[in-house]
């Protein structure tokens, strides 16, 4: 989970130290790297789009997608919001039932036994192939999207649920019996915050995987949000409005995996610190 | 009774439910199990082999094997390089970010609706789980075995298949299965959006078409397909990493 | 007469290995602790003493025998018993404070009350200042304090500890054996360590019970007669600590050659 690209990466920290130690390698320098390399970035985009490798109708210049940005504020507001309104009710089901489900699970050696080969069938199965399904079964709008949302971002949550429950060290579980906590307080004070750290990894897989099932739904059933926004935009020919879509959906998932990491950061600092694991 | 077994018995208690679940629901979009299986059998051993399963494995494939490629080579390169890495660190934090499906129009547009626009769509998504792992596994390696492949004048090209990929080639794996169903789960939603071709497509015409059974059957013939991709990627791996068992990971109990 | 806080009687205890055989720890073990008793448990490498620790605790069904707390038998960890392992950093809950570490063991008490136990414990221990430390943050001595006074601030009558200052260094592990010595001279509960250090059990004991290899039986007895007060130095380097010091040893290394007699090897 650590190491040089990351920023969404737990342990920040020793990813930050990686890079500003010595003075040799000052923050200063870091940061003109960064922005310098979306410069070039841009430069070579602009670079592609000017010069017609790329069919200029396929790849507008940075600038008229800027312009596109602008003219389409509104439009593209709304399509996040659609977005994030699928996502973050899909992806809080999946959290309800991971965590409970894989504790439950986790806890139990015969439930544990039964639900491995499903769980190895389970994960390479690609959620996404029963999107025609889900439109079968549910019809097109929020509860389709938000079903199938939360039955792709269920499997790593309650995956890595089950994986950190059942990892916890034998010795932390009789702390707590040893302080005279029963089944339930166990659970609540001892078990899931040793496998919140697994848990957490979990449900940052699960936020990337919630918001490319949300928007291939959007794109596939034209239900709002931004996917139906750049569908609608390619359809029109209005290529740079499309790509302005994406730009922001880029935006939006960085945003919110960059967003979880400090958010991860700051409440589970024992993540990456305090060790409650055997593996 | 065996883990294995039971692990058997939960996907029966499974299929009797759905097959149960279905029968008393009665609902015209929801088979019973028998007949989707069923379904599934007729597309394997149909015309759809051809026309669509087969061209399917081989987008995925050979996307696969292009974002691994890439994937490995940028990413040693980002993980031994801090220059490199600082360069280019924003960019592929926005990119890996972008949730893909978003770039099937943009494919569509450059290429049209045909295989080379999957395999495209696969390697901007397939890519970042590769690239990720190679340079955290690249930029973790021991310093002491950097030093020794140093000492013993290992440089250059020497350098990067000598030592940082056998190296970081666990972590590498990792990454690898990763992209595989990454690239299996893009080649379904690039299919079904814009294919006239392949199981993706083969779903979302059943779909179209009310042949609903069928779009069930393409659904568990997928999930074998990703099954059988998942299996000989582990076989392929374990023969491969067998150099490692024994200096990490094996279990004190035996 | 007293009664005892703890009475352990023929206790048996056999694990199941993972191939299906049965491995027994202990064949026969019994003891009594009185209240406000310091007694120690010495033996050899193997022979089960944390497992009777544990049996003891209410952790682990014995297969046989009976353990006894203020009278009634033991099923699960009694109240007023209280624990302190030597994994320290497995043992502190790491999402938790120090301070909010140590509240766990006072949790049932109104918040006035808790806090108060909680900072008087703290102070005992001499991490005063450091509630709002997380447990990695401290130096493994600090921790194995922070975890004692988690176990007092319930004011048990009894406290286990196994091996609790084995995976220290010399230094902080003598002061350790102090604030422990300081904090059951001050208070009313009884001790039951488990130990592999034969100094440290005499040092700090009453009474020395030495285990036979495993399977384990009591082999011997032996009563501590050094005057409290106790101190590091005073006391170490009285010839009656010498003595008591080989008598001791000189059982467990029988124990030992016991165990090689019989199976032929030490395990």
């Amino acid at each position: 989970m650590t190491g040089p690209i990351g920023s969404r990466s737990s342990s920040s920290s020793r990813t930050g130290s990686r890079s500003t130690g010595g003075l040799d390698n000052p923050a200063a320098r870091i940061m003109f790297r960064r922005v310098g390399g979306v410069v070039c970035a841009l430069l070579i985009w602009e670079l592609f789009s000017e010069t017609g490798v790329i069919n200029k109708s396929a790849l507008p210049t940075p600038q008229a997608t800027a312009v596109a940005f602008v003219h389409n504020l509104s439009g593209l507001g709304r399509g996040a919001l659609g977005t994030l309104d699928a996502w973050g009710l899909g992806l809080l089901a999946a959290s309800v039932f991971g965590v409970a489900i894989g504790v439950v699970v986790g806890r139990s050696r015969v439930a544990d036994s039964l639900t491995e080969t499903l769980v190895r069938m389970m994960r390479p199965l690609p959620s996404l192939a029963l999107i025609p399904i889900a439109i079968l079964i549910a019809g097109l709008g929020l509860k389709m999207t938000a079903g199938l949302v939360s039955f792709a971002a269920f499997w790593p949550i309650f995956i890595n649920t089950r994986v950190g429950v059942r990892q916890i060290d034998n010795l932390i579980l009789e702390t707590g019996r040893m302080l005279g906590m029963g089944r339930l307080e166990l659970i609540r004070k001892v078990v899931i915050p040793a496998a919140l750290p697994m848990i957490a990894t979990g449900v940052q897989v699960a936020i990337s995987l919630a918001l490319v099932v949300t928007v291939s739904v959007e794109l596939v059933g034209g239900t709002g949000g931004l996917g139906q926004f750049v569908l609608v935009a390619q359809q029109g020919g209005a290529t740079a409005t499309m790509y302005a879509g994406i730009i922001l959906g880029g935006m939006l998932g960085w945003a919110l995996s960059m967003g979880y990491s400090r958010i991860v950061d700051h409440w589970i600092p024992w993540r990456s610190r305090g060790q409650v694991t055997t593996s | 009774m065996s883990t294995v077994a039971l692990g058997w018995v939960g996907i029966l208690i499974l299929a009797a439910a759905w097959q149960i679940l279905a029968i008393l629901l009665h609902k015209s979009v929801f088979p019973t199990f028998v007949a989707a299986i069923a379904a599934a059998y007729h597309i394997v051993t149909g015309p759809a082999l051809r026309t669509d399963i087969l061209p399917s494995v081989e987008r995925t494939a050979v996307g696969f094997l292009i974002s691994s490629l890439l994937g490995v080579g940028v990413g040693m390169l980002v993980g031994h390089y801090r220059a490199v890495q600082q360069w280019t660190a924003t960019v592929i934090d926005f990119l890996r970010s972008l949730p893909t499906p978003l770039l099937v129009p943009v494919a569509i547009v450059v290429f049209g609706l045909n295989g080379k626009m999957v395999v495209a769509t696969i390697i901007s998504a397939a890519i970042w789980p590769v690239l990720i792992n190679t340079a955290n596994g690249t930029a973790e390696i021991e310093p002491t075995m950097m030093d020794t492949a140093n000492v013993f004048g290992l440089r250059g090209r020497k350098l990067f298949l000598k030592v940082i990929l056998p190296a970081a080639s666990p972590q590498i794996f990792a990454g690898l299965r990763i992209a595989l169903s990454v690239s299996l789960a893009i080649m379904v939603v690039a299919e079904i959006l814009g294919g006239s071709s392949g199981i993706g497509y083969y779903i979302s015409n059943a779909q179209q078409s009310f042949d609903i059974v069928g779009s069930y059957g393409g659904v568990i013939v997928l999930g074998l397909l990703g099954w059988v991709f998942d299996t000989l990627f582990l076989a392929f791996e374990r023969r491969l990493l067998s150099w490692q068992r024994g200096t990490v990971g094996g279990f004190i109990d035996g | 007469m007293v009664e005892p806080v703890l009475s352990v009687r023929n206790l048996q205890v056999s694990l199941r290995s993972r191939d299906g055989s049965v491995n027994q720890i202990t064949k026969d073990v019994s003891l009594d602790l009185m209240p406000h008793e310091f007694v120690s448990i010495v033996g050899p490498s193997g022979s089960g003493k944390t497992t009777l620790l544990r049996s003891a605790a209410g952790l682990r069904p014995p297969s046989g025998g009976q353990v006894l707390f203020e009278g009634t038998p033991v099923t699960d960890v009694p109240k007023g018993l209280s624990i302190v392992f030597q994994e320290y950093n497995k043992s502190l809950f790491p999402w938790l404070s120090v301070g909010k570490n140590v509240a766990v063991g006072a949790r049932e008490l109104p918040v006035d009350e808790k806090n108060q136990k909680v900072s008087e414990a703290l102070a005992h221990v001499g991490l005063k200042g450091f509630e709002n430390r997380y447990p990695w943050e401290l130096s493994g001595g600090m921790q194995q304090r922070a975890a004692l006074a988690r176990a007092m601030v319930s004011d048990p009558s009894i406290l286990l500890m196994d091996e609790p200052f084995a995976s220290v260094d010399a230094l902080t592990r003598n002061h350790l054996e102090d604030v422990v010595l300081a904090l059951w001279s001050e208070s009313k509960f009884a001790v039951l360590l488990v130990t592999h250090d034969v100094g440290e059990a005499i040092y700090l004991s009453d009474r020395v019970l030495v285990l036979s290899a495993r399977p384990s039986t009591v082999l011997a007895e032996v009563k501590i007669d050094l005057e409290r007060p106790r101190n590091q130095i005073g006391t170490r380097s009285q010839a009656r600590f010498a003595e008591l010091h080989a008598e001791v040893l000189e059982r467990v290394e029988a124990a030992g050659r016991l165990a090689v007699g019989i199976d032929g090897h030490v395990d």
